[in-house]
């Protein structure tokens, strides 16, 4: 074997490689930006003598080796433009490394990369949907903030990505769904494909938390365009009112709430289809019921007034949870309708004695 | 929260709300507590910032509860707000940062991934959260490791 002696450039790596490590936090981060200012001064310098360690440094058997060295790449992948192409694929690579540390932290560089580099990240976009696949939920979850933050940061490179993603959704939802929810938050529009899957986990939920967390991207879809709402999804949605599901119906009046919320032009024909609900058998449909009601009648007080006698009846509900909604409901007419607080004044007061824990606790912010 | 809003419209009832209040936190009632608790997440999942402005405040007092289904929801409802209260929302992580430090896991591990959304635009309060996240990178727990590791992977 032959020796060669180390340039002057390879032991400085060596160095600050070494300081990476170190126990104190400034002094592995100034390890870190030092090699990361070498990719703008000399990029030459980090593909030739940093580059080719990554494998090693990568799944090195220490953690603060391994993470710190993911710092650098990600440094110099937002510094560097020059060296994006050589090392992307280290970050794409890491999505499935034996680490779920370096796993999420790859995902999250990748959906960063997305938005000021997408030609990158868009052949990568499929790929790191399959990791969606892993059977192992753990990694699938990991490969799950991957997806979601790519289509947080560029919505647009998510396009190919759709068709696995509804694929899973029903078969995995506990997965998908924190997908949905985490794209969701930045552009509804790009679960509109989703839609009648969504509707199927509210169909066959067996608990109100799936429903609800599958009713959580839909809500938020109801912001979208009044056409793409009546057209696409006012139809899906009205007949899992009448579900026999009790859990689709809570879901659905959920949804239709938010419909009723963002388009005030739709608002009094939501509130005919969700008036009945507020009678419904099942108590959790009668609490969403409650509370959805008056955040459509926010600001109105023609609304108001065929809601606020609903709502008061479900003052005296059976259920202390109805009768909690029931006062937050009553705050958001309070808060937009005021003239109305005066005539429901009488009743809260009373409900401040209310004899359950829950009533008051919800009344607390609710009709206070 | 509607007390601001009502206590111009009706003082009296205002007032004796606030006694209420104070009697509920004085009671210790958890299920007092974890009734709000739910409410705030269910709502804050579609804000309307002309309805919502003000949950903040009354969502920040349960961060400091002592159960840890309150906090986590408080938690939650926070990250839910960002997108339409990012000043407000943002005010509120010195007090997050705190509950890195809590006993509880999936405390630390939602207040860790909640960090690195609500702070990643703002440069101020990525200085504050990153030597507390880099430290959480030494958590004996490797989930809580890995939340950490995927607010970094927002922020460095």
């Amino acid at each position: 074997m032959f020796w060669k002696k180390k340039s002057p450039e390879e032991e400085e790596l060596d160095r600050l490689i070494s300081r990476t490590k170190s126990e104190s936090l400034q002094e592995s981060l100034t390890a870190v930006s030092t090699i990361v200012e070498k990719g703008s001064a000399s990029p030459e310098t980090i593909r030739r003598f940093f580059i080719p360690r990554l494998p090693s440094l990568l799944n090195d058997g220490d953690n603060r080796i391994r993470t710190r060295t993911a710092f650098v790449v990600s440094g110099l992948i937002f510094k560097s433009p020059d060296l994006r192409r050589d090392l992307v694929v280290f970050m794409f690579n890491l999505l499935k490394h034996n680490d779920p540390e370096m796993r999420v932290y790859a995902g999250m560089v990748l959906g960063r990369l997305s938005a000021v580099a997408p030609e990158l990240v868009k052949p990568l976009v499929v790929p790191v949907a399959e990791l969606l696949r892993d059977r192992d939920q753990v990694r699938a979850g990991n490969a799950s903030f991957a997806v979601a933050e790519i289509g947080s940061k560029s919505p647009s490179l998510l396009h190919d990505a759709i068709p696995i993603i509804n694929e899973l959704l029903t078969k995995k939802p506990e997965v998908i769904l924190n997908v949905l929810k985490l794209i969701s938050l930045k552009d509804p529009t790009i679960v509109k494909d989703s839609v009648p899957k969504l509707i199927e986990i509210m169909e066959k939920a067996k608990s109100l938390d799936y429903s609800w967390e599958a009713s959580i991207p839909l809500v938020r879809l109801s912001h979208a365009s009044r056409e793409l709402v009546e057209g696409l999804m006012v139809p899906q949605i009205e007949p899992l009112l009448n579900h026999q599901n009790k859990f689709a119906r809570a879901g659905a009046v959920y949804v239709m709430g938010g419909v009723g919320t963002s388009h005030p032009s739709l608002a009094k024909d939501v509130l005919q289809k969700l008036s009945a609900k507020a009678s419904d058998w099942e108590t959790v449909v009668r609490t969403f019921a409650a509370f959805t009601l008056a955040r459509i009648c926010y600001g109105s007080p023609e609304l108001a007034e065929t809601v606020v006698p609903q709502l008061t009846r479900l003052l005296n509900d059976s259920s202390d949870t109805v009768r909690g909604a029931a006062s937050i409901g009553l705050r958001y007419i309070a808060a937009g309708s005021p003239e109305r607080v005066k005539q429901i004044t009488p009743k809260l007061t009373e409900m401040l004695k209310d004899r359950d824990q829950i009533v008051r606790g919800w009344r607390l912010w609710g009709c206070a | 929260m509607g007390l601001r809003l009502i206590s111009k419209v009706v003082p009296d009832l205002a007032g004796m709300v606030v006694d209420r209040i104070s009697d509920g936190i004085a009671e210790g009632n958890l299920r007092v507590r974890r009734g709000a608790a739910f409410a705030f997440q269910m709502i804050s999942s579609y804000p309307e910032p002309g309805i919502d402005r003000d949950l903040l405040p009354e969502i920040a007092k349960l961060l400091e509860d002592k159960d840890s289904e309150v906090k986590l929801r408080a938690v939650l409802s926070l990250l839910n707000l960002v997108s339409s209260f990012p000043d407000q929302v943002r005010a509120q992580v010195p007090r997050m940062l705190e509950l890195l430090d809590d006993k509880d896991v999936p405390i630390r591990i939602n207040t860790s991934i909640a960090l690195g959304y609500i702070v990643e635009d703002s440069k101020d309060m990525k200085g504050l959260a990153l030597p507390r996240l880099m430290a959480l990178l030494e958590d004996k727990n490797p989930a809580v490791r890995a939340a950490a590791a995927l607010s970094l992977g927002k922020l460095i």
